[in-house]
């Protein structure tokens, strides 16, 4: 278990705290979706659970050891991170970077073995990256290049995958597979997913956290926290939760122009 | 590429066997050993003289590497930090100074305290503020431009002699390499690429920025501030033997990363190798292109690397339009 308690923090040089008292957990096979709306803090929330940022009260514990004890690779090899960002610096290519995932597996000197050959192969392949393989991260388009953040951190095949808005520049179809792909992996890692995507978390969450300004406002199945009340006061607009065909639960959000009316 | 490292190594060991023959005057094999045995001493000299081209060249370029990954900055090269000023304000208070005159190891000795004056201020003041890299760079750059006007006030009380002792120091200089500094540089040459191999999965992370090298099991201040001290070590030793040569810690890494890919731990040894390579033709190329009068080494790198140099910045700009 992955678990944050009573967790407060606030950046350097503010007397702010960003987060309060705050709990989190992730267990083994979990598929939890962090949502809240901007600045509230849901990718502070995964850096302090990735062990990044500290906190300033609270503790951070993997298996109930806390996470500052745990050496660098090993904590590495246990929690991987799907950050939002890929600021490409020099020209990885495709493979290099899913490859460059595995880092905290594979041995200091010796190259990479069969092993890691066949599971960044399969990664590409998952991914549908697999024609991209030899072409340098700079050229690819933004929702390919989050797909290789995604591949890079399936790659390591953690314990827990922390992931930061994964599907903000990903095509419909492609964040509709991505919790398959989750699901479908040998070790079903605990996932913790940021998202602004309320259908995405509607349809695919085992638990929902729902992240408001002072904390967290509700936690629970979706069903149970995608409510209008909820989903009011957190984002400060009207939603109508509808019924899909299989009865699972679609929110939507009204437009300001709609509330007017 | 499968077998660069192997064409490599066949082109070292070709350029050192030309190295040997061309210079000055022609140097046939027949008349490479002495009759009593050992090698002749233009042969001796020439073969030293290949040694410290592609020990100096291979470290450069490892720094070079390095640096590159650790800034996250392609155009980085190794004397980013201010280590050549540090050097040519040494050197230039050697000359000045006289101190020539008490030990021929003078001048290098006094290169090399420069240099690591200005290393260990750049990472004091670069320590404070905590912005990692940008820091490091802002610090460097700053070293670098106080030092060289510190460099150019010096060069100015200067004599006429001592002034040209300088600047041919400065332009780079393989011909007074001395074999006892030499060796020590050799060994520290190939210890130094032995912890960037070991450290390889490192400067990929580390490449990546603080956050991705942390995630993937680094720990990123401190990786990063071995690496730079390895690298700036580097550095000042090929300063201490053969002054500022430019471009080289540049343009080799480049190159080698077009052909070889950017995993570190694929091209750190096809690096260490083309940059020796490259220096040992350099030099090759400073001695026969003008026979009566050699070209300062580090003006046959500028040639070349200047226009490479200007290529590789122009493809970025194409690439990110």
């Amino acid at each position: 278990m992955l678990e944050a308690r009573s967790v407060t923090f606030g950046y350097n040089g503010t007397s702010k705290m960003l987060l309060r008292e705050i709990s989190v957990s992730v267990a083994p096979g979990d598929f939890t979706m962090l949502l809240g709306p901007n600045g509230c803090g849901k990718s502070t929330v995964l850096k302090l659970l990735a062990g990044f940022l500290s906190a300033r009260s609270g503790d951070v514990r993997l298996d109930g050891v806390e996470l500052k004890q745990i050496p660098p690779r090993e904590r590495a090899r246990r929690i991987g991170v799907v950050p939002q960002e890929m600021p490409p610096v020099l020209d990885f290519t495709v493979e290099e970077m899913v490859m460059m995932g595995r880092n905290p597996r594979l041995p200091r000197l010796a190259p990479p073995g069969p092993e890691d050959l066949a599971i960044v192969g399969k990664m590409l392949k998952l991914l549908e990256l697999s024609a991209l393989a030899r072409r340098p991260c700079n050229r690819l388009s933004g929702g390919e290049r989050q797909r290789v953040l995604i591949g890079a951190a399936l790659a390591l095949e953690p314990d827990y995958l922390l992931m930061d808005e994964p599907t903000s520049a990903l095509d419909p179809a492609h964040a509709l597979r991505l919790p398959a792909i989750l699901r479908s992996l040998r070790h079903s890692p605990g996932c913790l997913i940021t998202t602004h995507n309320l259908q995405l978390a509607a349809r695919f969450a085992d638990r929902i956290l729902l992240l408001g300004e002072h904390g967290i406002h509700d936690a629970g199945t979706p069903r149970d926290v995608l409510v209008p009340e909820n989903i009011r006061a957190v984002y400060h607009c009207d939603a109508e939760i509808l019924t899909d065909r299989s009865g699972g639960i679609v929110p939507c959000l009204r437009s300001p122009e709609e509330q007017l009316r | 590429m499968k077998y660069l490292n192997c064409y490599l190594l066949a082109g070292v060991v070709l350029a050192g066997v030309a190295g040997i023959l061309f210079g000055s005057r022609l140097l046939p094999f027949a008349e490479w050993f002495r009759d009593g045995g050992g090698l002749h001493p233009i042969a001796e000299l020439r073969l030293i003289r290949m040694a410290a081209a592609f020990t100096v060249g291979g470290s450069l370029a490892l720094a070079g590497l390095t640096f590159q990954a650790v800034l996250r900055n392609p155009l980085a090269e190794p004397f980013i930090l201010g280590l050549s000023g540090g050097a040519g304000v040494g050197a230039a208070l050697c000359i000045i100074a006289g101190l020539q005159a008490i030990t021929i190891y003078a001048l290098p000795f006094s290169a090399l305290t420069g240099a690591l004056i200005v290393l260990a201020l750049v990472l004091a003041v670069s320590r404070g503020g905590g912005r990692g890299s940008e820091n490091l760079l802002l610090s460097g750059v700053i070293a670098g431009t106080l030092s060289s006007s510190l460099l150019m006030y010096l060069l100015s009380i200067a004599q006429a002699d001592e002034l040209a002792g300088v600047t041919w120091w400065m332009l780079g200089d393989l011909q007074a390499v001395d074999e006892k500094l030499l060796l020590p540089g050799m060994v520290l040459a190939f210890v130094a690429f032995g912890i960037l191999r070991f450290s390889a999965g490192e400067l990929n992370a580390l490449s990546l920025g603080e956050e991705r090298a942390f995630y993937l099991g680094t720990t990123p201040a401190r990786a990063a501030f071995r690496l730079i001290v390895v690298a700036s070590l580097l550095t000042a030793m090929t300063v201490t033997l053969a002054g500022i040569i430019s471009f080289c810690g540049l343009i080799v890494p480049h190159i080698v990363r077009k052909i070889r890919g950017c995993d570190h731990r694929r091209n750190l040894g096809s690096v260490f190798l083309a940059g020796g390579l490259f220096l040992m033709i350099c030099d090759i190329g400073s001695r026969i292109v003008w026979s009566e009068r050699e070209i300062p080494i580090g003006v046959v790198t500028a040639l070349i690397g200047g226009p490479v140099f200007l290529w590789l910045l122009n493809r970025r700009r194409t690439y990110h339009a």
